[in-house]
């Protein structure tokens, strides 16, 4: 050994309190010292709602001092293997999955499982849900139920509806969809005259609506699966001097001031603030060893003109 | 008799390949008429020009770029970031209305001229460029929104949409005063000769005289703006402006220009003809919707009938 690589007596006790220290490398990250990190993957941040669940993610995390690594799938599921792969290389405690497809996202899933990493699935479903260590979300069943059963109570049972849905395929909209159906089942007045979808999306709402309504067909209500589509299709009756009843799911801003102004009989409010913050309390939970829950579901809430006024309040500052 | 005959035919074909697109779209008005007798009542008439007028709009911008030889993705995303801004500029009681609407339409020319500077004077090519901006500009409105979509407009914003003048709605009148500045400009003024020549052939176009890096920088500038004026008439409309404004939309334009004639390969091409394409694709939506045909087909019907028309078009040709 030449002379220049020979530790003196200092550098010999750095090397061996290296050794030692990893010898006995902490088990517990959650101490003190290392903040847990956990990885989000979400669904698609151009969504409104999904930008209150991350509003939501983030706040908790600062409250529970907890890192963050963020990922936007951009409403593309393939990308959210790409996701959990990283999070996995980046070593992350936990990882919370907010699936854009029930199917598409599994995969996601299943890799976060093989490898052992705390997962806490939030919003939406996944095909392997059973796999995930917890999930928090409000089953769009319901939604899709309460709003047309709503419907069904402002029409006396009966009449001609057309439903605006979601994306074909997505979860949500069939799930909704469900729920859309399984309400309607119980009136037999009540007549599905057309559905088709609007992709969320206002503009082509309005276009759709526009259509139906120029094609002659008598409609006495107009049930969306959100509220997009449903000021889109509420644009196009006003537009044509109509006043026909027209209820959503969401309760955006814009939506719930429909509501107060007596315009949008009604919609369905799905508590993002309320799945963000136990997504992120469980999946601490985890990594800290705690059992946790495996269905956590938060309850939806209708919206209509006589509560309207709690829901407004709680609308942040710049909208 | 025979050649009588023969010289008859000889007319006719000639006759329909001036027309092909034009026999197209009167054969789709025909079958929807039959089949769905409100199709032509006023009221859809109103609304069938009423929801072909952003498509309309964007597509006379296109037809420009693609006589150079040219491809614009970016307008979809140019008129998502024209509209967040324009709206972000009217809420009720902030601004006189031409503050919203000016700056809508600069955002749009100003992304239009980086378009084609980076095309002009940096010779990348058209479907580079414009693919990047159609990135970055769907992310700029992004940023400046932070995601959410802009709600809270004035009436007099909402008016540019959903206003009319004599029966007629403000948008269909828009979009008829880009048609008719889009045809005097590309058809009877010398900047319009530029254009069929740049995408004739851009190096004789050069040799003769013609300033081809102005004319590209124009051409892009002024697909821009109307993609501008496109976004702030559509918030309008929708009374509110969403960062996912107008996904797709560059899609719908081109094909309004291909169904109607105008060459991807640059040099041929009318307004007229993209007018039709647009009308077209906006007949069908409309129709296909009254006819409460599934959206799953719809895509099918109108894949077919835009590969048909251009079809028709081009045996009428030869």
């Amino acid at each position: 050994m030449t002379q220049w690589l020979k530790p003196n007596r200092p550098g010999w006790i750095v090397l061996l309190l290296a050794v030692a220290f990893t010898g006995c490398k902490p088990k517990e990250p959650a101490a003190t010292g290392h903040p847990v990190t956990i990885g989000v993957s979400y669904q698609d941040l151009q969504n409104e709602f999904v930008i209150r669940l991350q509003d939501a993610i983030r706040a908790e995390a600062k409250r529970l001092n907890v890192a963050l690594v963020e990922s936007d799938a951009q409403g593309h599921a393939e990308k959210q293997i790409g996701h959990v792969e990283n999070f996995i290389a980046r070593n992350v405690d936990a990882i919370i999955l907010n699936p854009e497809d029930e199917q598409a996202s599994a995969p996601a899933m299943g890799l976060a499982v093989q490898n052992h990493k705390p997962i806490v699935v939030v919003n939406a479903i996944v095909a392997n849900l059973k796999k995930a260590d917890a999930y928090v979300g409000s089953p769009d069943v319901i939604a899709g139920r309460m709003e047309a059963s709503e419907m069904m109570k402002i029409l006396h049972g009966r009449g001609d509806v057309v439903i605006l849905q979601g994306p074909y395929g997505h979860s949500a909209e069939l799930l909704r969809t469900k729920g859309i159906g399984e309400a309607l089942a119980k009136f037999p007045g009540a007549k599905i005259v057309a559905e088709q979808t609007a992709n969320w999306d206002r503009a082509q709402a309005l276009s759709v609506m526009e259509n139906w309504l120029s094609s002659g067909r008598e409609v006495d209500g107009v049930i969306a699966q959100n509220d997009e589509m449903a000021l889109g299709a509420l644009e196009a009756i006003e537009g044509a001097g109509k006043h026909i009843p027209v209820v959503g799911i969401d309760a955006i801003p814009d939506a719930l001031k429909a509501v107060a102004d007596g315009r949008l009989a009604a919609t369905v409010f799905q508590d993002a603030h309320a799945q963000g913050t136990l997504a992120v309390q469980l999946a601490v939970d985890l990594v800290e060893g705690k059992p946790v829950k495996h269905d956590n579901y938060i309850p939806f809430q209708l919206v209509t003109r006589e509560n309207v006024t709690n829901y407004l309040n709680a609308i942040p500052p710049g909208h | 008799m025979t050649r009588t005959v023969a010289s008859h035919w000889k007319k006719t074909g000639a006759f329909l390949s001036k027309y092909g697109i034009y026999f197209a779209f009167l054969l789709l008005v025909g079958f929807l008429a039959v089949f769905s007798p409100p199709f032509l009542t006023p009221d859809n008439i109103i609304n069938v020009l009423r929801q072909t007028s952003i498509n309309g709009i964007i597509a006379v911008g296109m037809t420009f770029v693609i006589i150079t030889g040219g491809i614009d993705l970016s307008v979809g995303s140019v008129l998502a970031l024209s509209a967040v801004i324009a709206a972000s500029f009217a809420h009720p009681g902030a601004h006189p209305l031409l503050v919203p609407v000016a700056l809508g339409l600069l955002a749009g020319l100003a992304s239009g001229m980086v378009n084609g500077v980076l095309i002009a004077k940096k010779r990348l090519a058209p479907f580079i460029v414009t693919l990047g901006m159609m990135t970055a500009a769907r992310g700029l409105a992004l940023v400046y929104t932070s995601g959410r979509p802009v709600i809270n407009l004035s009436n007099a914003y909402d008016k540019i949409g959903g206003a009319d003048l004599a029966g007629v709605p403000l948008p269909v009148l828009i979009f008829l005063m880009v048609v008719l500045a889009g045809v005097f400009l590309l058809h009877y003024t010398r900047f319009g000769r530029y254009v069929f020549a740049v995408g004739g052939n851009e190096l004789a176009a050069k040799v003769s005289g013609i300033n081809t890096d102005r004319t590209v920088v124009g051409v892009y500038a002024l697909t821009g703006a109307l993609a501008g004026a496109a976004g702030v008439v559509l918030s309008s409309r929708v009374m509110s402006a969403s960062p996912a404004i107008g996904e797709g939309y560059e899609l719908d334009a081109i094909a309004a220009v291909v169904i109607g004639g105008t060459s991807l390969s640059g040099g041929v091409g009318s307004i007229a003809g993209s007018i039709v394409g647009a009308l077209i694709i906006g007949v069908m939506n409309n129709g296909l919707d009254m006819l409460n045909v599934s959206s799953y087909w719809q895509q099918i019907v109108k894949g077919v009938i835009i590969v048909l028309a251009v079809l028709l078009d081009k045996k009428s040709k030869i």
